[in-house]
């Protein structure tokens, strides 16, 4: 018991650091979206907020293009990091050093100065990526003036934002599994294929759901990329939930328009992440 | 001995807080200022001992959501100078003191026309306007000068021309290889040079400052959005038009690779620029009025300014020496101290002795066709900016037809005031 008790002492500094910076706020959150709330007036409007958001024509716009940007940020970053991490774990600790350090540098830097150099390398006139497929003799895209390919574009910037750390973990994760584990499929006559999904991937598990769930989380509040990149364009195109709450809070200053929206991403993300910590690590393998 | 010398201190001490309390402190909040605005700052200081003026700079980006925040707080700043686009708001959310007691008969007729309403929301005066900018419209002489056509340019004092010699010039500079003009409209920055582009054709955002409805969807805007994709078509402006910003735009333009412009950066910054090695080219910009076709009148000069505002919630004492200070911000000693040579004066009668040869022409513009509304004190400005690039964005990229996109977005303009 009192064991138990000591227990709960330790942990009881984080649960006041949540309490303080997260479920206050969340709660508060929730309350401000009863309210017609402005810079310093409120009203209670009960679920109003909520009826506005419904009918609001760029609605299911934002929660299309949320879901589009999630999927298609969790794949290619979970298959991009695990593919280069698979990639280099085998090399010289050097050169692990070395491309960790490559890979991990834009992560490091603000993301404002990241954005301006995409937004140079996707400029349809004198934009890099447009010059390197000019000398492919592919002709100019217009990677931020069509929805699909400014979905792309964001997707593709914020991916490698997050691929330096992802990659560093799957390297961990790689380098913990035991050598006696390869050698003994190697004498049951298992290929390096076999070896990568029956020795691999299981034992990689618990990274790879960690890493697919923070993935999924920061992919839901993406809001940096869309407002230096595309600003929610062209045509609502990148305009996801975090950009409208921001664009309702902040720029119109209608909060409690806003706290719904927020309110509509909490119960999109939290029913998300619990069902892969759930269901997912269940399968997990050690 | 002793305690002589604690009668004293206490002397001293009640001295210096009756010489403290004397003085009225006021709180200032502004953009990092340069060494010129500083020395301003001090003169006032020295003009005016019973006046403590506690000055904090913030960058420009925070400064926005910081006021936002010490508005929620209940602690703004006594005086801010921020621009219009920004302090409008805090004066339709009722944050700004009245200023119109502080102004002359004479001012009234000093400022430039449309000045004052453009700076008065609910009825009241809330904001001095000061470092004004033109959003007129320039070409590149030089590439004129190339092309052959640099005799087709106005130079008569007014500088007008018709749109057919306008065009005739266009055709030259795309002869060169260059695009002669270029649209932008990824976001709603820079707003007012895409509709310079609606003016040629005698549209406007408002009218008679009635901000409950737009008029861009009148035949004269449509006809101008239309223009304006056809021009993208034929290659004379390039295209990607709904993913290019005015950032992309400027730097196109300072690359000579655009030969006619709405004026959307500034001479003096393009020179320090060339200066500092940043860029290789410095274009001769040369402003003319905005060519426009038959039958419409001169243009009114859209413009951008800042504007010195004075809080609500201080005490009578205060609030005098915040309008003090805030009238110093938006007179003509300042204006002085840190004129450029294309740094446009506020009022009519202030010396333009130093302005280069386009800030005068720009002034003259201003004097006689006065300011152009850009919606800044619509309490739905920034709603307004957001939803006119999407319009733009749409026609652009051929979701919807220019009459579509321009109704739909004046529809969702009138929604606004439901």
């Amino acid at each position: 018991m009192k064991r138990d008790r000591s227990a709960y002492l330790f942990i009881l500094p984080a649960f006041l650091f949540a309490s303080i910076f997260l479920f206050i706020p969340l709660g508060q959150g929730i309350y401000l979206s009863l309210f017609k709330a402005g810079i310093t007036t409120r009203e209670f409007v009960g679920f109003k907020n909520f009826i506005k958001m419904g009918s609001d024509p760029l609605f299911w716009l934002e929660i299309k293009n949320t879901f589009i940007i999630v999927i298609g940020l969790v794949v290619l970053n979970l298959g991009l990091s695990l593919f280069i991490a698979v990639a280099i774990h085998k090399l010289s600790n050097f050169l692990q050093s070395f491309f960790r350090f490559a890979f991990y540098l834009p992560g490091i830097c603000a993301g404002v100065v990241t954005s301006m150099v995409w937004i140079w390398i996707f400029n349809p006139t004198y934009g890099l990526l447009n010059y390197m497929l000019s000398l492919m003799g592919i002709p100019p895209i217009y990677w931020l003036s069509v929805g699909d390919t400014a979905r792309l574009a964001v997707i593709m910037m914020v991916c490698t934002w997050m691929l330096g750390s992802h990659i560093i973990l799957f390297l961990a994760a790689l380098n913990a599994v035991p050598e006696t584990m390869y050698e003994a499929a190697r004498i049951d006559g298992a290929n390096a294929v076999q070896r990568f999904f029956y020795i691999t991937i299981p034992l990689i598990m618990p990274m790879t759901v960690y890493i697919l769930v923070t993935t999924t989380v920061g992919a839901f509040q993406i809001w940096e990329a869309i407002y230096m990149l595309t600003a929610g364009g062209p045509a609502y195109a990148t305009t996801n939930i975090v950009y409208r709450v921001y664009q309702l809070g902040f720029s119109y200053f209608r909060f409690g328009e806003a706290a719904a929206h927020g309110v509509l991403l909490l119960c999109i993300i939290f029913p998300i992440a619990f069902f892969q910590f759930r269901y997912l690590s269940k399968k997990l393998e050690f | 001995m002793k305690k002589v010398f604690v009668i004293a201190l206490l002397v001293i001490g009640l001295g210096l807080a009756a010489f403290a309390a004397d003085k009225v402190t006021i709180r200032f909040w502004t953009g990092p200022p340069d060494e010129v605005v500083l020395g301003a700052f001090e003169y006032f200081r020295e003009q005016n001992p019973d006046i403590d003026l506690v000055c904090e700079y913030i960058p420009v980006g925070n400064l926005r959501e910081k006021v936002l925040l010490a508005l929620t707080a209940g602690e703004p700043p006594d005086v801010l100078y921020d621009y219009i686009g920004r302090t409008s708001a805090w004066a339709n959310g009722g944050f700004l003191e009245p200023l119109e007691d502080t102004l002359t008969e004479e001012d009234y007729e000093d400022y430039m026309p449309g000045m004052i309403e453009l700076n008065s929301i609910g009825g009241h005066f809330v904001s001095y306007p000061l470092s004004i900018t033109f959003r007129g419209y320039a070409v590149n002489r030089t590439l004129c000068e190339q092309a052959g056509v640099a005799d087709l340019l106005p130079t008569e004092p007014g500088r007008n021309w018709t749109f057919e010699t306008f065009m005739e010039v266009a055709n030259a500079i795309k002869g060169l290889g260059i695009y002669p003009f270029g649209f932008f409209a990824k976001g709603a920055s820079g707003d007012y040079y895409m509709l310079t582009y609606f003016q040629m054709f005698g549209a406007s955002l408002y009218e008679n400052g009635d901000y409950t409805k737009t008029t861009l969807n009148s035949e004269a805007g449509v006809r101008a959005l239309q223009w304006m994709i056809d021009m993208v078509g034929q290659g004379y402006a390039p295209k990607g038009v709904a993913g290019l910003a005015d950032d992309d735009y400027v730097a196109m333009k300072v690359r000579g690779q655009i030969g006619m412009s709405g004026w959307v950066d500034s001479l003096e910054q393009l020179e320090l620029n060339f200066k500092n090695g940043i860029i290789d080219y410095v274009p001769d910009w040369y402003m003319v009025s905005l060519p426009h076709v038959e039958g419409i009148p001169g243009p009114p000069a859209y413009m951008a300014w800042s504007t010195a505002v004075v809080f609500k919630g201080q005490s009578a004492e205060k609030l005098a020496a915040s309008k003090r200070f805030a009238r110093f911000l938006g007179g003509e000693e300042f204006y002085k101290m840190r004129s450029t040579p294309n740094g446009l004066p506020q009022c009519k009668s202030y010396n333009i002795d130093h302005l280069s040869e386009n800030g005068k022409f720009q002034t003259e513009w201003a004097s006689v066709n006065g300011v152009g509304d850009l919606g800044y004190a619509s309490p739905f400005y920034l709603e307004v900016r957001d939803l006119q690039y999407v319009a733009l964005q749409e026609a652009f990229m051929g979701l919807k037809r220019p009459k579509e996109a321009l109704n739909d977005f004046a529809d969702a303009v009138a929604k606004l005031w439901e």
